[in-house]
């Protein structure tokens, strides 16, 4: 009998320990949101009540997670972050992440999440168990390798590799198409799932992250709305800026509408408003057509710097001091020069419409972040916990510590932010408005700004409703044309503080043109100003002042405005001669990220950057054609 | 004398130990399975599922022999290395069983769908994060202090005494985009537009007359509230889908909890270093 228990025990023991290990990981069934059927969207979509005048809506269009793979290197040990997780903490939700609980703080209107299309695939085999791929050997280690020194020995490597690589090839763990495809759903079912018209907007897109010669020419393609190919297209599918809008081109005859947005001109070595074709041969009408239809906008400011001016080449320019990331120029020999930047491009682009008859710069202005957090418009100055993952996730490291390859952390900033005037919050008029150009960036408040121009519009408007009905009916928007005039144009403007935010210090007017020499020629026009400050004849205006309390990181309301309102009219017009018309707003100084982090750890303020700040923003230009 | 043998108790005791001990080699789970695989239907079964979950379609023929070999390979292989004691000290190892038990843990707590008491129970013990938010209709007239200056006290009381008296609320204040009046509005979007001090302000005021000074980053405001819905419960209907997932949540979090404490109980925790008492307080956790 005895023996018999113990035959019964050991088949017992026998048939338990033969059963396969019962996928504990596969026992939790995840939750399968509700599809929304295209008729149930499009009658939300339609449901959403709009507004003629338009409203500002603030997003984000340039954000990493997970799916890209140097984002991804920077998440192991803190936490995953994948598109899903983006959306949450784009819509105000709070996250575990370095090592904190963390919040952008106010929820975002739209977002698109933007990964780096080249190693979707490869980052898609790191995170998804039993993804083919996910075994090798390599990938084991990366996920083992839970600290910043690990990780950076990775990074390291893995950058190198793909510079070797002139950025052309998958990884040597690449597992296929498939896992790209994979990868690319992940972000898609994504956006589908977050999709809440009249609240909140995603925007399917990725980064086409093609490096040449070290120079930035990336793009972040944006769709309008679901109708989207099997996978991106990405830097190891072409190099080459001509090929990816003969890519879009397909896309189209399949269905899709999309458009592309270059960043980090700052850092393009010369290359984003080139004269020639990547082979060389000068640029035609074809390329103006193409470049024309396709990039709309440039994202003026992210956290690698702004790159709309450069104290260096602008002089003339008081305020072309701000986040010049300077250490940009001793990475891959990125010498700052005066081509590379925005305010070169579209007056170049005004040259090149005389020359070809399209301009191939005609680009409005919008503002990203490109957070490799997972942090869509992480913004916040006083909340500033880094953008790339531990390299620079404290405050000692963002002292002393570098973002590599690219510039010294202390020379980083949190990011702009995208503003879009929008008739409603829903994927098509946020599309449509961008595809217009109707955008303005700022450095990071949430500060709204209009601008119209015409030649019957009446100066100095003191009624901002008539400002705006009169804009669009007697006038155009920003990013709009005007036509052959016989009167000098006026512009109006109005500018709005963030609600929770500083004062505001002034509105001004940048014309650009380009002269009978073929020089370009520029004028920076105070409009409307805070305060009882007065003009000099040389158009010179007094700085507005500081509150800051640089020792304790605060500042007041004291000076400053918070509604400007003003007109100008161009008293040096020229019907014969092509112009733009952009404007900017400056808040009153506030401190800066750094001095907040210096005041509260106890460190020293960094004497080679700017303590205080004077955060902006700026609109798209309204274009002034002879023809 | 071999019969003498034989009828001794240590030898009968001796044989049926080897006895039991070669039955024992031969039906232990150890002694038999060291040298068998065996795959079974639902082996092959559970191969294919965990390809076609990644290529969207089951395997071929042939792709699925190289299923199976990888998987007898990986079988024997892993054998080899449990044998060896691979598998012990093992740091990757170690967080994978955790991760598993974890998951395991968070069942423990059942996993049954809650019913509609349990998620009404919830739903009454966290009202204010499911409450309807508050709704406004109001009209607002902005007043900037920079632009008045001294005479913000007497210019805000001016506009106060006209509004009340039916005057035009556009032909007064400080000219402005911040909406002049909106309807339907909830909290939320009132913090958006205002800010928190004007949104929690424009709560407390009482229906149908101009009030004020309220304050916001803008400056100073007159508000007129024309109609409130105060907040109210949400009703389970409207907001089961976000009870539920955070319900489960709760549920998962708790069994992780008791999981570990009942655990914790048998086990007797003793610490080397000599900590001071404060760090002490903290090892229960």
């Amino acid at each position: 009998m005895k023996t018999l228990h113990i035959i019964m025990v050991v088949v017992v023991a026998a048939v338990v320990t033969a059963c396969s290990d019962s996928d504990i990981e596969n026992a939790v069934t995840p939750r399968t949101p509700e599809a929304d059927t295209a008729a149930t969207l499009v009658a939300a979509e339609n449901a959403v009540p709009e507004n003629p005048l338009k409203d500002a809506y603030f997003g984000e269009t340039h954000v990493h997670t997970a799916l890209s793979f140097d984002a991804l290197i920077g998440m192991i040990g803190d936490g995953i972050r994948t598109p899903d997780d983006a959306y949450r903490l784009a819509k105000g939700e709070t996250l575990k992440m370095g090592g904190q609980e963390h919040s952008i703080g106010r929820p975002l209107d739209f977002t698109a999440v933007t990964d780096h299309a080249e190693y979707i695939g490869e980052s898609y085999s790191t995170i998804t168990p039993g993804a083919p791929g996910h075994d090798s050997p390599d990938l084991i280690s990366l996920r083992a390798a839970d600290t910043p020194e690990k990780q950076l020995v990775w990074y390291t490597n893995f950058s190198a590799k793909q510079r070797a690589a002139g950025g052309k090839k998958n990884l040597h763990f690449y597992a296929g198409a498939a896992t790209l495809r994979s990868g690319w759903q992940m972000v898609l079912d994504a956006a589908a799932n977050h999709y809440d018209p009249g609240t909140f907007t995603t925007f399917a897109g990725f980064e086409w992250s093609t490096v040449v010669k070290g120079g930035n020419l990336h793009r972040n393609v944006i769709f309008r709305d679901m109708t989207v190919p099997l996978q991106p297209y990405s830097a190891i599918d072409s190099s080459d800026e001509t090929e990816l809008w003969a890519w879009m081109a397909e896309q189209e005859a399949n269905g899709s509408t999309l458009f592309a947005i270059p960043h980090n001109s700052n850092a393009g070595k010369g290359l984003m408003f080139p004269a020639t074709y990547p082979d060389g041969t000068p640029i035609d009408a074809d390329y103006a057509a193409m470049r024309n239809r396709y990039e709309r906008s440039i994202e003026i400011m992210q956290v690698k710097g702004n790159s709309e001016v450069h104290r260096q080449f602008w002089p003339n320019d008081e305020f072309a001091d701000f986040e010049n990331a300077d250490s940009m120029q001793n990475y891959s020999e990125r010498t700052p020069m005066k081509n590379n930047f925005v305010r070169w491009g579209l007056i170049e682009g005004l040259a090149q419409k005389a020359k070809l008859g399209t301009n191939p710069f005609q680009l409005g202005i919008i503002g990203a972040t490109d957070n490799h957090n997972g942090a869509p418009a992480d913004v916040v100055e006083s909340n500033f916990i880094g953008s790339h993952g531990p390299v620079d996730s404290t405050p000692e490291l963002r002292q002393s510590g570098e973002i590599p390859p690219w510039l010294l952390a202390k020379d980083e900033n949190p990011g702009a932010i995208a503003g879009v005037w929008a008739t409603k919050n829903t994927r098509g008029a946020i599309y449509d408005a961008m595809y217009e150009r109707e955008t303005f960036a700022t450095s990071g408040p949430r500060m709204k700004i209009r601008l119209y121009a015409g030649a019957d519009l009446s100066p100095n408007p003191t009624d901002a409703t008539k400002l705006v009905t009169d804009g669009y009916a007697k006038g155009v928007p920003m990013g709009g044309n005007l036509g052959s005039l016989g009167n000098a144009p006026t512009l109006t403007v109005y500018a709005e503080k963030d609600s929770i935010g500083a004062n505001l210090d002034r509105i001004q007017i940048i014309k650009g043109w380009v002269d009978s020499d073929g020089e370009h020629q520029e004028r920076i026009i105070n409009v409307v100003w805070s305060g009882d400050r007065t003009q000099g004849t040389d158009g010179q205006l007094a700085a507005v002042g500081s509150t800051v309390d640089v020792q304790n990181a605060t500042y007041d309301n004291s000076i400053g405005v918070s509604v400007l309102m003003g007109s100008w009219t161009d008293d040096e017009f020229d019907p014969a001669r092509h112009a733009l018309y952009y404007a900017r707003v400056l808040e009153i100084p506030t401190p800066r990220w750094s001095t907040y982090d210096a005041v509260r750890n106890n460190l020293p303020l960094l004497n080679d950057v700017s303590a205080t700040i004077q955060e902006r923003a700026w609109t798209s230009p309204i274009w002034y054609s002879a023809d | 004398m071999v019969a003498k043998v034989f009828s001794e108790p240590l030898v009968h005791f001796t044989i049926i130990g080897i006895a039991l001990f070669l039955l024992y080699q031969g039906v232990s789970p150890g002694a038999r399975m060291d040298r068998v695989v065996v795959v079974s239907e639902e082996t092959v079964a559970l191969v294919s599922q965990r390809y076609a979950a990644v290529w969207m379609r089951p395997p071929t023929g042939g792709e699925l022999k190289g299923l199976i070999d990888n998987h007898i390979r990986e079988e024997i292989l892993y054998r080899d290395g449990v044998e060896i004691g691979l598998d012990l000290n093992d740091r990757i190892i170690r967080q994978r069983v955790l991760q598993k038990l974890e998951v395991l843990s968070e069942e423990s707590g059942g996993l049954n769908p809650p019913t509609d008491a349990e998620l009404n129970d919830y739903l009454r013990d966290n009202a204010s994060r499911y409450a309807n938010s508050p709704i406004l209709d109001y009209q607002q007239v902005m007043l900037d202090p920079v632009r008045h200056g001294a005479s913000i006290e007497a210019d805000l009381i001016d506009v106060l005494t006209k509004l009340n008296a039916g005057v035009d609320p556009t032909t007064v204040g400080d000219s402005s985009l911040l909406p002049a009046s909106a309807t339907g509005v909830r909290l939320d979007r009132l913090v958006r537009d205002f800010g928190v001090d004007f949104a929690t302000a424009a709560l407390t005021l009482p229906v149908g007359s101009w009030q004020g000074p309220v304050p916001s980053g803008f400056g100073w405001h007159i508000v007129r509230i024309d109609r409130k819905t105060a907040e109210s419960a949400a009703r389970l209907e409207d907001v089961r889908a976000a009870v539920e997932l955070d319900w489960e949540k709760e549920r998962r979090l708790q069994a992780r909890e008791s999981y570990y404490q009942k655990l914790l109980k048998d086990y007797d925790v003793r610490i080397e270093t000599s900590p001071s008492e404060a760090d002490l307080d903290q090892v229960q956790e």
